[in-house]
């Protein structure tokens, strides 16, 4: 049976984007509802597509359409439809077109409709060409095209204006601006993401020597061998941290994260697609995909510890991203900029439990990691929808600025609740249930710090989420405020219940959480195993209940309307410095502009002065100079005196004769 | 064989050197129409060769001596006589409204001879990138060198008579002590092929060392090589430009290409002796060039040491040794002639339609006054960051498979090379979009700055619109590459 008519699910996107451009320049209503249009084919193309896998008890097929070949290496255009790639794409799909939907709205009147909905569905065509791609080469392309338009997007309003930029303007860390501009951030985004895609691309490159296939089939079925040959050259840890570096660098885990706290200058529509939804997911997915086949391949071999200090590094980092991101909403004023902490907080604990899988039972780590990406997907989507609307509603993106939403926007207060029940892991929202399953996990696993690290962190996105809610939703309205229009309440408010949803079907015994358990367990292309899942640990269950809530509860204590307790850190001791510490994002960036960005510019300008001082001044000042210093002083022995050439000339002859001899006396 | 090939080949060369008798009868928009079609007449038949699968080598004439001379059109070959095909063609329409605006700022200037020079250097590039032969190649070397330095001296910008004189004395070093290794070579061998590989190859020995270094050492000054580029900011920042976006992204890449198909093609083992070398020639090239960028102020000038870098990339994909990454070299040719032509030719925009615009720090927030050429600068730096849909992103994919795949057996040493990629690589996007935050974004600085017409746009889409074609059909310079590589 030939599925080649699933490629119309990346397809379409890319239809709609070459559409939209000349559409959207003259008529710009036109391309927001071409866009929207085009974008519910792959969302109910993935539907089907999640219908048919799932119907084949989750049996992978890929198509292929010849694309190119060299050597004996063909590549492909082709699809792969297994549990992992149907369910992200469904997830990917219909998010983007609900967001398509309150872009319609949401963009009305901006003079850059046209590129706006251009590098839109350019976006989303890439990303669903990243998740389904059946090969390395279309995957990259996937990729990198994200990138691109993740890139433009952030710089849509590339003009500057003070009311895009994020952070406070005029704040210096360390003599390094807080802020940041559109184009600025468009600039730090695309510098760090593909500067770890180098990496990325070198791992293709010792996968493709090692294999000689893009395939990701034939890939996993030659794992084994890939990883006994790269431990044998002793390239194993350094092939598997370059492959993923791109992962790293796309889902906003240390040291990469900075790039995504300034791409909230985007539209929040870009923000909740791009940068919370779908983009950064695609380095767990990532993982998701090749982790799996490392583990089961080096178990193969025999080489699961040559291969466990990696994902000790991946939980190391995962854990300590989730801590520090959540430190940083702690503090944070401005509404986007707390949901962008959260989001690589929350990526954090993905990575922390892909990391932990070779700890721990894989095949339910990667379970765990692969439904928390879902609930923060639909979680994040709709805190980042409901943001838009306040913060238009409120002409401000910070929190303080905020104040009783809850009476002119009910249903905003709902969805954005319930949003946030499930991020800070309350049950039954699904945000409990996988959280609590990460965090069982690591308390298995024995790494005690990365519980406490992870435990902490739990703790204070209960209270970030709640001090925001109650910031914003409580207290009277100074003045009066109203609802978005349908085109934008629907999307998020659908986004809320369907978080919801997720949560009470997850536990059910023929649920949501066996059923996607199953979908990327039941004959992956990894060959794990369908362990069964691990009941309840109800000590680990009490302690990160007694988190959440307590998390919960002070937020909801400290920031009612009647307390106030807002801003009364002191101007000297501890408490300012450690504020200053955490909404200066932990002087990291501060770090990177004194010591990389600055590094990189001493050395240019010491380039510069080697430039100048020494090649230009040796090649074009000095070198002619001695020439026509010699020529002067040769020219002197020109003399037109017969006798002191025949001088020369005999003297000439003698050295001549001299070596001559010398020749045939050593001859 | 056919020798169709050869008259196709000599066709442009006939079209240039009669463009002086022409002009009387011909407008300028003709001559240039006239000189684009005909640069693309050898162009066409490559692709009819490659594209009905075979390949094609015309011996035309022979001597003791001095070998046979050949018109040769294979996989290896194809992407360069493309690329100089496409950007020579279209911006032989640029030209028209660039250099009339030249003309009127020199008060003077004859189109009958800019386009029998340009002519004349253009199919001079696809000469050598066609020819068999030493000496052959070296005639079409000078072919190319005169009238581009001829075109410094009368339009270039600046201190252009010193500039050009620098110009052509550097490339002459260079050429000359190719030259020398050429001659060593032919006189040992009694025959000056470097295809077919002659047979008695091997009696050189004892002087191949020589060859190999006096060939490379002047094919590195001509690719303006880390340590030898110096004269390359000022040549290709003060020609007039159309001439700075054929010598960029063309000339001097066509020494990469020379690198592979005399020296690898030739003498493969004594560059595996030298892969340390090259690799730290490379690198050294890309950081040093790409670091440097970000030291420029003249548009023009900054482009041109991104060329330096550029140049840094092909030499990775040669220093690679395998085919890989020789495959990822040439097709970096191609997409560097697409994107950097793109470039200056944004750069040219600036100039003609905003009274000589080039520094930087004047710039900013142009793309709301120029969103064309915004638009197609941008696609220009993702030519050469490697960014899809664009060709580039093959090159950069086939360099870095071919780095890592020759890299990876070597331990520590090899750890060392993919971190030094890493961070010289890394610094291209950090420039190109930085250069476009400068020049396109943030508040606009330039009120009255202006769009260029459509007569400097259109040959810039076309060109561009190359740069995808071949990343939706990439077999089409791959596959038969890579066959010739294997």
């Amino acid at each position: 049976m030939s599925y080649e008519y699933f490629n119309a699910i990346w397809l379409v996107p890319f239809v709609a984007s070459v559409i939209a451009l000349p559409l959207g320049l003259k008529h710009k209503r036109s391309a927001s509802l071409v866009s929207a249009v085009f974008l519910a084919v792959p969302a109910l193309l993935s539907t089907y597509l999640v219908y048919v896998v799932s119907a084949t008890g989750f049996k992978p097929f890929t198509t292929s359409l010849a694309w190119f070949g060299f050597g004996s290496t063909s590549v492909t255009v082709g699809i792969l439809g297994d549990g992992l790639s149907a369910v992200m794409a469904l997830v990917v799909s219909w998010i983007s077109f609900l967001i398509s939907v309150y872009s319609y709205e949401y963009m009305e009147g901006d003079p850059g409709t046209h590129r706006y909905w251009f590098f839109f569905d350019f976006f989303v065509g890439s990303m669903l060409l990243l998740v389904l791609s059946n090969n390395l080469v279309l995957l990259l392309v996937g990729w990198e095209g994200t990138t691109l338009s993740s890139y433009a997007l952030i710089g849509h309003w590339y003009t500057d204006e003070e009311e895009r930029w994020v952070g406070d303007k005029g704040r210096y860390a360390l003599g390094v601006p807080n802020w940041s501009t559109p184009s600025s951030s468009g600039v730090r985004a695309i510098v760090f993401t593909s500067f770890a895609d180098i990496g990325f691309i070198i791992g293709v490159g010792m996968l493709y020597n090692a294999s000689g296939t893009f395939s990701l089939y034939a890939i996993s079925q030659s794992m084994p061998t890939i990883i006994s040959t790269l431990n044998r050259q002793g390239m194993l840890i350094p092939f598997l941290v370059l492959f993923s570096m791109g992962a790293f660098a796309k889902s906003a885990q240390f040291p990469f994260h900075e790039w995504l706290v300034t791409a909230m200058t985007g539209p929040t529509s870009v923000s909740a697609l791009i940068h919370a939804a779908t983009m950064v997911n695609a380095g767990v997915y990532f993982m998701l995909r090749f982790m799996p086949m490392i583990i089961t391949g080096a178990s193969e071999d025999g080489l699961l510890g040559a291969v466990s200090p990696f994902f000790l590094y991946v939980a190391v980092i995962g854990a300590f991203t989730a801590f520090m991101m959540a430190s940083q909403a702690v503090v944070s004023r401005e509404l986007k900029l707390i949901l962008a902490f959260s989001t690589a907080s929350q990526l954090g604990y993905m990575f922390l439990s892909i990391g932990l899988a070779a700890y721990v039972e894989p095949s339910v780590a990667f379970f765990a990691a692969f439904s928390h990406m879902i609930s923060q997907a639909l979680f994040k989507a709709a805190l980042f929808l409901a943001a838009g609307a306040l913060i238009h509603e409120f002409s401000s993106r910070y929190i303080n600025d905020m104040k009783g939403a809850w009476r002119g926007m009910k249903w905003t207060t709902i969805a954005f609740a319930l949003a946030s029940l499930s991020l800070a892991g309350i049950p039954p929202f699904s945000g409990f249930w996988d959280k609590d399953l990460i965090l069982d996990l690591t308390l298995q696993s024995g790494l005690w710090y990365l519980y406490v690290l992870a435990l902490a962190g739990a703790f204070m996105t209960a209270f970030y989420i709640f001090r925001a809610f109650t910031l914003i939703f409580s207290g009277k309205p100074e003045r009066e405020v109203k609802e978005p229009g349908h085109a934008m309440l629907v999307p998020y408010v659908i986004l809320g219940i369907v978080t919801l949803a997720f949560g009470l079907i997850w536990p059910l015994p023929v649920g949501a959480s066996t059923w996607i358990y199953r979908a990327i367990t039941v004959d992956s292309y990894a060959k794990l195993q369908l362990v069964p899942l691990p009941s309840f640990n109800l000590v680990s269950l009490a302690i990160s209940l007694v988190a959440a809530f307590l998390g919960l509860g002070i937020a909801l204590y400290l920031y009612s309307e009647k307390r106030q307790v807002y801003s009364p850190i002191g101007k000297s001791g501890a408490l300012p410095a450690l504020h200053s510490f955490l909404y200066d994002r932990w002087f990291i960036n501060s770090a990177y502009y004194r010591v990389i960005v600055g590094g990189f510019a001493a050395v240019s300008h010491g380039l510069d002065v080697a430039e100048h001082g020494g090649f230009d001044r040796f090649y074009h000042t000095l070198l002619p100079s001695a020439f026509s210093l010699a020529s002067v002083k040769l020219r002197k022995s020109q003399t037109g005196v017969i006798s002191k050439y025949l001088t020369a000339l005999f003297a000439g002859l003698l050295v001549m004769v001299v070596i001559y001899v010398a020749f045939l006396l050593i001859g | 064989m056919s020798s169709i090939g050869l008259y196709l080949l000599i066709v442009p060369f006939v079209v240039a050197l009669l463009d002086p008798l022409l002009q009387r009868a011909l407008a300028a928009k003709w001559l240039a129409a006239l000189t684009a079609l005909s640069l693309a007449v050898p162009a066409s038949f490559a692709a009819y060769v490659i594209l009905s699968g075979g390949e094609y080598a015309y011996e035309f004439a022979s001597a003791p001596a001095l070998g046979s001379f050949m018109v040769i059109v294979d996989g290896l070959n194809w992407p360069i006589v493309l690329g100089v095909a496409v950007v020579s063609s279209a911006i032989a329409v640029y030209s028209v409204p660039y250099m009339s605006k030249r003309f009127e700022e020199e008060k003077r200037g004859d189109w009958g001879a800019y386009f029998m020079l340009y002519g004349l250097f253009a199919a001079s590039m696809i000469g050598m990138a066609e020819a068999n032969n030493f000496i052959m190649f070296y005639v079409f070397l000078e072919l190319a060198l005169i009238p581009s330095f001829v075109l410094i001296a009368l339009y270039g910008y600046g201190d252009r008579g010193r500039i050009s004189s620098l110009y052509f004395i550097w490339t002459h070093v260079g050429a000359l002590t190719f030259l020398t290794g050429a001659f060593i070579y032919g006189i040992e061998l009694r025959t000056f092929n470097f295809y077919p590989v002659p047979a008695n190859v091997s009696m050189l020995a004892p002087y191949a060392v020589i060859v190999v270094a006096l060939l490379m050492i002047g094919l590195f000054i001509k690719m303006a090589v880390f340590g030898v580029h110096a004269w390359l900011p000022y040549a290709h920042a003060e020609a007039p430009t159309p001439i700075s976006a054929l010598l960029s992204p063309n000339l001097i890449g066509i020494a990469g290409y020379a690198i592979v198909r005399i020296v690898y093609g030739v003498f493969p083992s004594y560059l595996i002796g030298a892969q340390w070398v090259i690799i730290a020639f490379a690198l050294a090239t890309i950081f040093y060039g790409g670091l440097l960028v970000f030291r420029q102020w003249d548009l023009k000038r900054l482009l041109a040491y991104s060329s330096i870098a550029q140049m840094g990339y092909v030499l990775l994909g040669i220093a690679s040794l395998n085919p890989l990454g020789i495959a990822g070299a040439i097709l970096q040719f191609y997409a560097h002639a697409i994107g950097k032509s793109v470039l200056f030719s944004s750069a040219g925009v600036m100039i003609t339609e905003n009274d000589g615009l080039r520094d930087v720090n004047k710039m900013g927030g142009l793309a709301k006054k120029m969103p064309y050429t915004a638009s197609l600068s941008l696609w220009g730096f993702m030519n050469i960051s490697g960014l899809p849909p664009s060709i580039g992103f093959f090159s950069k994919l086939f360099i870095l498979m071919g780095v890592a795949s020759a890299f990876v057996p070597k331990g520590s040493w090899g750890m060392l090379v993919f971190a030094l990629s890493l961070v010289s690589l890394g610094i291209t996007p950090a420039y190109s979009f930085m250069t476009m935050k400068k020049v396109f974004f943030g508040p606009l600085n330039n009120q009255g700055a202006k769009e260029g017409t459509l007569m400097l746009l259109i040959p810039m889409v076309i060109i561009a619109i190359f740069g995808l074609l071949f990343f939706v059909f990439p077999g089409a310079l791959l596959t038969p590459l890579y066959a010739y590589l294997r």
